[in-house]
């Protein structure tokens, strides 16, 4: 016990030092604004969409972007690895009031989150805020007792998954094929630019939303919420 | 010939396996995963032949170029870490085919199905492991070596969460331990953009000036990687996440995973931070990797379980790969960072053939007690030779690896002077044979073990798979002139060993 409460003090302290050390550095910079913007605003025109953030994340930096969907589908395989643990999870009646809201509710959600896609190309919006949206529709679904549409047959499942990273990829090596001089990946002319960027939306909001709700599920294989468990149970 | 793109290549190709071998059924899990191990480690193998031969070599992603887009960059430094990175990765492989298809041997269906999904996800999440381990290597770009960085520490964590039971606890601090390192090194990122306003690698560098904004940014950085790779006193999480995990988990975690941290370091010191900011930290981390080793090799002589000793051994090796931040800017030409390199992959080699030796001891044994493995050597002579290949290395007696390495750390320390440095280097080595004889001599007593029950039969490919990385790390000892030469490729650390490279 004493040995713990060494050890997280020892932390603290450290993080303490750490924290008034950033703070410092960050009171000497020597210039404020978005360093490099003016960069990717010069260049838009060559990125096939019209709204800045979504042409850094899927054309300028397409590559980090596609090992954040990685990160999430490999976040998604190490849950699931650890399925057949027994932890009983506190299960109670589900709450009339949720069920009356979010049944209405779950349409427009859906709904929603298919707009924040559509919007990205030219405002806020794409394959994250969409696939956060359409995964915390998801959750909510699950959580009063229905099941997600098509999550039930494990071949979905699966193609739900690999779907972000693969369609990026092809993307990157149809572009790198297309690409007049050299072979980089991703490297495809403004035109065709626009028509691959949405594709890649597509696929990486399917995919992040499904891998928000499998992580919520956390394993159970059918995906659906608490009451049909103990309806299939009694 | 040239604009194949064959960074992205070593990139991908296991990526792609991982995403493949995921929609497959789990009985095919090991025939496709060792399958694109295999590709994988020919395409990397490709990537490197090509480095070796015509340069050091970049791609820009998207054909965007260094500010706006992504940079991938392989020169010598690079591609020795990846061509590491695929020898050892295979050899894991080959174990691991074996390993988890040895536990199927269970009747009852239950265990049956836990051992199968554990063999699946093995192999997907290995080989996404793999791909991001390979993409750190050739990252140019400070906020992408970030993404990747999150690859690696999540795979790995989900990795040794496949062991179950005492695994859980410390996967789930090697979890909170990752991220935290990794949090603290996006902080530094973010410093340095802020002032620079590229994530380009060689850009920052030329935009950092000394003060304390670039001071802060190296030091959140530093305490984030070091903890990642566990230098002393920050290695608290290491030896039971590397010694609870599965054998070929265990091997690759102390063999790559660690170095993938140590390699960000390095680049960090000869790329980013001007000499007069990272001076004195360096200092420091010499300082604490010279406890490490003795403080490692202390607490591995006195641990009760094999694999608990392999793992502080590892804390202690580790020691020595952070001596180069002080020795490397201070020593002559680039002797010191060249140390630090070659420690790196000779290590890689000798601590995996340790784990994978003690993995399949104790499989056959049935448990991994040091005190009773008594009188076992006889009859696991494959395993137990492989051990003692890869404690050559370690002790860094001659013809190996460790030794070159070791050699080049005590010739740069004398260049310099730091005799402390000269003494440590070689206490650590005979601490280390210490520990190992330990073991080996236990092992090959001749007093019949009595009331033990007998031994296990496991398939000899677990004892192979160890002594083929054994002989690779005593190789690295008698060939060590093409390690070098490649490391040279492109100046990574911007100057040349003025003469005498090999011993």
């Amino acid at each position: 016990m004493k040995t713990r409460r060494a050890f997280e003090t020892g932390v603290a302290l450290a993080s303490l030092g750490l924290g008034a050390l950033v703070a410092l550095g960050a009171m000497r910079r020597r210039s404020l604004g978005p360093a490099a913007g003016h960069l990717v605003r010069d260049r838009l025109e060559e990125s096939g969409v019209s709204s800045l953030v979504t042409a850094v994340l899927l054309n300028f930096r397409a590559y980090d972007t596609m090992l954040e969907v990685v990160v999430l589908v490999v976040a998604f395989w190490g849950a699931w690895s650890l399925r057949p643990m027994h932890t009983r999870v506190p299960e109670r009646e589900t709450d009339p009031i949720l069920l009356r809201t979010v049944g209405g509710m779950l349409p427009v959600l859906w709904l929603l989150g298919i707009y924040l896609l559509w919007a990205g190309t030219s405002r806020p919006g794409g394959e994250f805020a969409s696939g956060a949206v359409l995964g915390a529709t998801g959750v909510l679904t699950l959580l009063i007792g229905e099941r997600v549409p098509g999550t039930g047959r494990r071949v979905v499942r699966k193609v739900l998954v690999v779907a972000g990273v693969v369609v990026f990829m092809i993307a990157g090596v149809v572009g790198a094929l297309g690409a007049i001089e050299g072979h980089e990946l991703w490297s495809y002319p403004a035109e065709e630019a626009g028509r691959w960027i949405v594709a890649i939306e597509v696929a990486g909001a399917a995919t992040i939303a499904f891998v928000l709700i499998g992580l919520f599920a956390g394993g159970r294989e059918r995906l659906h919420g608490a009451a049909s468990v103990r309806s299939e149970e009694g | 010939m040239s604009s194949l793109p064959l960074i992205s290549a070593a990139i991908w190709v296991p990526l792609l396996g991982a995403l493949f071998v995921s929609l497959w059924p789990r009985r095919y899990a090991a025939l496709w995963g060792m399958g694109a191990a295999l590709v994988s480690a020919t395409s990397a193998l490709g990537l490197v032949v090509a480095v070796a031969v015509a340069g050091p070599r970049r791609e820009r992603l998207g054909g965007w170029g260094a500010p706006a887009g992504i940079e991938l960059w392989v020169d010598g430094l690079s591609a020795l870490m990846i061509a590491m990175t695929a020898v050892v990765g295979l050899v894991i492989s080959v174990y691991a085919v074996a390993y988890f298809r040895a536990a199927d041997g269970a009747a009852d269906s239950e265990r049956r199905e836990i051992d199968l999904r554990r063999e699946a996800y093995f192999w997907r999440i290995w080989l996404v492991v793999w791909a991001a381990i390979n993409a750190v290597f050739a990252s140019a770009d400070l906020f992408n070596l970030y993404v990747t960085l999150e690859v690696v520490g999540l795979g790995a964590v989900a990795l040794v969460a496949l062991a179950g039971g005492r695994a859980l606890p410390a996967a789930m601090r090697y979890l909170f331990v990752t991220l935290s390192g990794s949090l603290l090194y996006l902080l530094g990122v973010v410093l340095i953009y802020s002032e620079g306003g590229t994530l380009a690698l060689f850009q920052a560098g030329e935009m950092l000036v000394v003060g304390a904004l670039s001071q802060a940014a190296l030091v959140v950085m530093v305490v984030g990687l070091a903890l990642k790779t566990a230098l002393f006193p920050l290695h608290f999480w290491l030896p039971p996440a590397h010694a609870d995990a599965p054998a070929p988990v265990s091997a690759l975690l102390s063999a790559l995973v660690i170095k993938v941290t140590f390699y960000i370091l390095v680049r960090l010191w000869v790329v980013v931070f001007p000499p007069e900011v990272s001076q004195p930290v360096g200092e420091i981390l010499m300082i604490l990797g010279l406890v490490a080793v003795i403080w490692g090799s202390w607490r591995a002589l006195r641990q009760e379980r094999l694999k608990m000793l392999v793992a502080y051994s590892t804390v202690a090796q580790v020691g020595y790969l952070f001596l180069v931040f002080g020795l490397g800017p201070r020593a002559d030409g680039s002797a010191g960072w060249q140390a630090g390199a070659y420690f790196a992959i000779s290590h890689a080699c000798a601590k995996g053939a340790m784990f994978l030796a003690a993995g399949a001891i104790a499989r056959a044994v049935g448990h991994d007690q040091i005190e009773e493995m008594r009188g076992v050597g006889a009859q696991l002579a494959l395993p137990f030779f492989a051990f003692g290949l890869g404690g050559i290395s370690l002790m860094g007696l001659p013809p190996s690896g460790g030794y070159v390495s070791k050699w080049l750390f005590i010739t740069s320390a004398a260049a310099t002077g730091d005799v402390i440095v000269v003494v440590a280097v070689a206490l650590g080595g005979l601490l280390a044979a210490a520990y190992v004889f330990r073991v080996l001599a236990l092992a090959f007593e001749r007093a019949p073990r009595e009331g033990a029950p007998p031994l296990r039969p496991i398939p000899s490919t677990l004892g192979w798979a160890a002594l083929a990385l054994g002989a690779v790390a005593v190789a690295l000892g008698l060939a060590a002139g093409a390690p070098l030469a490649l490391l040279e490729v492109g100046l990574p650390f911007g100057q040349s060993l003025a003469e005498g490279v090999t011993p």
